[in-house]
């Protein structure tokens, strides 16, 4: 049963060796999505590009009914794949600070990479001023320690806390993107700028 | 010979992004399958960054809770899953750039700045990003999309608060873009 | 002609549809829902009655081990006489695996009602160690109906009279194992710790 490599037994080498083919993977969608262009992705913010929404949910989505039918199953057992701890605190403070970084730099880590693998420059800058974060992170750490443990609800999921079950809450959330799709394309109609968005 | 070189370099437009975002999915998906975690990629920028300051000094790294914990037990950072992903990030996206034709050194911009202006910016936006990054244990990738592929309410919370926060600091840098 | 967009949404919003049509995944342990699990657990035969587990109290029955999941102040203060103490916070600790996952002698959980008893029992079930027990009802069953009850009526069966029986003598045994003095409950704790090593058997 799925996942395949999770013993402490597997080779370190091929533990890396999947991380590798994963990642391949993972650089090749976001660069074929449009992702490797900061302009493109900051179009999110301004109306004129809402690929990233439309990418973002779709993938999701995908995710979520795909691990939900594998683990009905019986080929993928959920217990054992990672969810990810709930710390009200940190969540909204960090994601705000995200965003302010997103617009403007024009990246998220993984699209800067893929960026960064085509040659944009500017995508470069930004892995070195994501480093030198995550240098003034790691000093800081003693200062916001407490703060950063704060908040733990544990992995708790939304649809447990709607009071709907996890397959009720994907159709939701479907719905909702559906919705939001038509809505974003809609948008991009009325902050059109073709400039922008033919040049590749 | 000539003719697939051409075929190569020519400019190919994106992939429909409902398509890339199944695709997306699907490499996520594959990831749950092979490994338990989602994707990630400020986790990987970390353990460089951990590295690279355990090279340099170790007395450094041995006095701080933050580094020392990544050095237990005789562990080195740099052989981790998340390292070894953006390695192959690095390498998929070249692949991508390099079958549709869009491997080029450029500066992306709004014609309105100067192109020191928009690396400073870049610059800045990459120490904010991985700083709240690290503070909301995951990125777009890491906490965002692998979260909500699972569920969890942090997964949705924090891509709220990424989205709702650029929404409302987008006025102030729009020069940058348009 | 219909957009990609479409039929990607249409695909997408049809599967989320089905999948609700699908069986419930394998509930996870951090679903813990109790009164369906009680229910599914009463019908597979995973209860031991308060009364069944004072008659092997009584008899030493050796088939069984009872296992207090409550912790370790609890147990202290006052314990059924030859259970061991496994907070539930600690069961997935490897030094107890061999406790839990014995063919032969099986765990019989028990907390004050049935909630931890019934946590420890899931987590052990899912973990692949079946075969363990839970006491119906806990401490209160217990005090309720063996160390309180007395027979009301005017004539009494013999089976009655059996039951009455036991929960006399568990009473009295009761008693005299939690009115030892601590030092003498810690050793006993102590030595009846042991790996999972001990129990495999045979040629390694």
């Amino acid at each position: 049963m799925a996942p395949i490599l999770t013993s402490s037994e597997t080779v370190q080498f091929i533990n890396l060796l999947s991380a590798f083919l994963v990642g391949t993977g993972f650089g090749f969608a976001l660069e074929q999505g449009g992702f490797s262009s900061s302009r493109k992705l900051a179009g999110m913010f301004y109306g004129y590009d809402a690929t990233v929404l439309k990418v973002f949910f779709t993938a999701a989505i995908v995710a979520m009914i795909g691990s939900r039918i594998l683990s009905s199953m019986g080929l993928l057992d959920m217990d054992l794949v990672f969810h990810n701890q709930y710390y009200i605190g940190p969540a909204i403070v960090g994601g705000g600070i995200m965003g302010v970084g997103f617009v403007m730099g024009g990246f998220c880590p993984g699209t800067g990479i893929s960026a960064a693998a085509i040659g944009k420059i500017d995508a470069f800058v930004f892995l070195g001023g994501g480093a030198v974060g995550a240098f003034l992170f790691a000093e800081t750490y003693p200062l916001i320690q407490e703060f950063l443990v704060s908040g733990n609800r544990g992995p708790v999921k939304l649809s447990e806390s709607l009071g709907l079950s996890d397959t009720e809450f994907i159709f939701l959330v479907t719905v909702i993107a559906v919705g939001m799709f038509w809505l974003a394309e809609q948008t991009e109609k009325k902050f059109a700028r073709p400039d922008i968005t033919k040049e590749y | 010979m000539i003719s697939i070189h051409l075929e190569i370099m020519r400019r190919k437009p994106y992939m429909n992004p409902y398509l890339a975002g199944v695709l997306l999915g699907l490499v996520l998906l594959g990831a749950m399958v092979i490994s338990g975690r989602g994707l990630g990629a400020s986790g990987g920028i970390k353990y460089c960054v951990v590295s690279i300051v355990g090279a340099v000094s170790q007395e450094h790294v041995a006095g701080a809770d933050y580094y020392s914990k990544y050095y237990q037990g005789g562990k080195k950072p740099i052989n981790n899953w998340l390292v070894f992903q953006i390695l192959g990030m690095v390498v998929g996206g070249f692949i991508s750039g390099a079958v549709s034709g869009r491997l080029t050194w450029k500066i992306e911009k709004s014609p309105k700045i100067s192109k020191p202006r928009r690396l400073i910016l870049a610059f800045l936006g990459g120490v904010f990003f991985v700083y709240g990054g690290q503070m909301a244990r995951g990125c777009t990738s890491g906490a965002a999309l692998s979260g909500m592929a699972v569920l969890t309410t942090a997964g949705f919370v924090t891509m709220i608060a990424i989205f709702g926060s650029g929404f409302l600091f987008a006025w102030f840098f729009r020069k940058n873009w348009i | 002609m219909f957009s990609i967009r479409f039929q990607v949404s249409a695909i997408l919003v049809l599967l989320s549809g089905l999948i609700i049509l699908l069986p419930d995944a394998r509930q996870s342990s951090g679903e813990l829902n109790v009164p369906g699990m009680l229910e599914v657990m009463n019908e597979s035969g995973q209860f031991l009655t308060v009364d069944q587990v004072a008659r092997m109290v009584v008899y030493e029955d050796t088939s069984i081990l009872l296992v207090d999941v409550r912790d370790t102040e609890a147990y202290r203060a006052v314990h059924i006489p030859g259970a061991i103490n496994l907070p539930v916070s600690d069961i997935l600790n490897p030094d107890w695996s061999g406790y839990l996952d014995d063919p032969v002698v099986r765990p019989v959980f028990y907390s004050n009602g049935n909630t931890m008893a019934g946590e420890a029992w899931m987590i052990c079930t899912q973990k692949g160690y079946t075969g363990s027990y839970i006491m119906k009802g806990g401490m209160n069953e217990w005090y309720r109906e063996v160390m309180e009850s007395t027979f009301e009526g005017e004539r009494i069966t013999a089976a009655d009279n059996a039951t009455f029986e036991v929960r006399y003598r568990a009473r009295k045994f009761f008693n005299r194992m939690n009115s030892t003095p601590d030092s003498l409950k810690t050793a006993f704790l102590e030595v009846k710790r042991k790996k999972e090593d001990d129990l495999v058997g045979g040629c390694e």
